[in-house]
């Protein structure tokens, strides 16, 4: 009699620690997730020397920063075909309505897979929007940003608003 | 115990499938727009002379006026501001008066006649670009006789209140 209980017991042992290393394995994937760093942007400051023409003139259209103004890193890929997808958005502390924020891709950074979009402006919006794509580890992406908007309308102050990158595994 | 096996099973086939999902990575960096206060003031068409030279017989000479010459151009992105004048020339021997004309981006004020105390010349600025053309007169009574003034002539963006 006892024989006869001890093989199910056995038996589910065995598929449940089975099963424990399939879910291991799946979570371990998860550790290695993709991750996107990137730099800090230098804010710009507009004073009276952004007048068109001086006294009597509004403010020049477009501000736009350097070509590289922040650099994106995307490390821990499973391998050059390993893809993925970057996407932007902005959470606002105290952004002027008036204002529009834009960014782009100006260059490639390093690395073996694909890179692939960004490199017209898009506006970066309150929800995500997709900026651009690739596969594998890629470092020192160039971003370049574009600020529209400012008129004499624009209180004296300081404007913020936090621009998230998130990369997404697309497999 | 099947039950168990069943969810660990069901557990590891979602971590299989929804890698996107788990996988999210994300960075963030802030951006701040700097906007100074700007209040700019500008006169374009540079030195101004007016001679008074006719007169009618039995009456004062002639006023001496130009208001083509002189312009004055503005931008504030700031609220409550005016535009003052005034002039360095304390001992004036003749009358100097100057109004803002065909004024966009405020208010005229009434005809000035210039001292060393600033007076308001354009008000109501606000949040504007602006301009006016600058109208001076020029006066002299017969008892003052000949001679020059020599004024320079300061306009300031200032606040109104």
């Amino acid at each position: 009699l006892p024989l006869v209980l001890e093989e199910p017991v056995r038996r589910s042992g065995k598929m449940a620690a089975i099963a424990l290393v399939v879910v291991w394995i799946a979570s371990s994937g998860a550790c290695r997730a993709i991750d996107i760093t990137v730099t800090d942007i230098r804010p710009p400051i507009i004073d009276a020397g952004d007048l068109l023409g001086g006294a009597g003139t509004g403010f020049v259209d477009t501000y736009e920063s350097a070509t590289i103004q922040a650099t994106i890193t995307i490390r821990n890929s499973t391998g050059s075909s390993d893809t993925w997808r970057v996407d932007v958005m902005r959470t606002d502390a105290n952004w002027h309505s008036d204002l529009a924020l834009y960014v782009r891709r100006t260059g490639d950074g390093s690395g073996s897979g694909p890179i692939i979009g960004g490199a017209a402006y898009q506006q970066v919006g309150p929800s995500y929007g997709s900026f651009f794509s690739g596969a594998g580890d890629r470092t020192d992406i160039p971003i370049q940003v574009k600020l529209t908007g400012v008129s004499v309308h624009t209180a004296p102050g300081g404007y913020s608003t936090t621009v998230i990158y998130t990369v997404v595994d697309t497999l | 115990m099947k039950r168990v096996v069943g969810i660990l099973f069901a557990a590891a086939v979602l971590l299989l499938m929804a890698p996107a999902a788990i996988a999210g990575s994300t960075d963030s960096h802030t951006v701040t727009v700097t906007v100074d206060a700007i209040n700019e003031v500008a006169i374009s068409g540079g030195n101004l002379t007016l001679t008074i030279s006719t007169a009618t017989a039995g009456s004062d000479p002639d006023n001496a006026a130009d208001s083509t010459t002189c312009d004055l151009a503005w931008t504030t992105n700031e609220a409550d501001k005016k535009i003052t004048v005034a002039t360095d020339l304390v001992t004036q021997k003749f009358t100097l008066k100057v109004v803002a004309e065909n004024v966009t981006g405020g208010t005229a004020a009434a005809e000035v006649t210039l001292s060393t105390t600033a007076t308001n010349f354009v008000t109501g600025i606000a949040t504007t670009t602006g301009g006016c053309d600058l109208a001076y007169t020029a006066s002299a009574t017969a008892a003052q006789g000949t001679g020059t003034d020599t004024h320079t002539v300061t306009y300031t963006i200032t606040n109104a209140s």
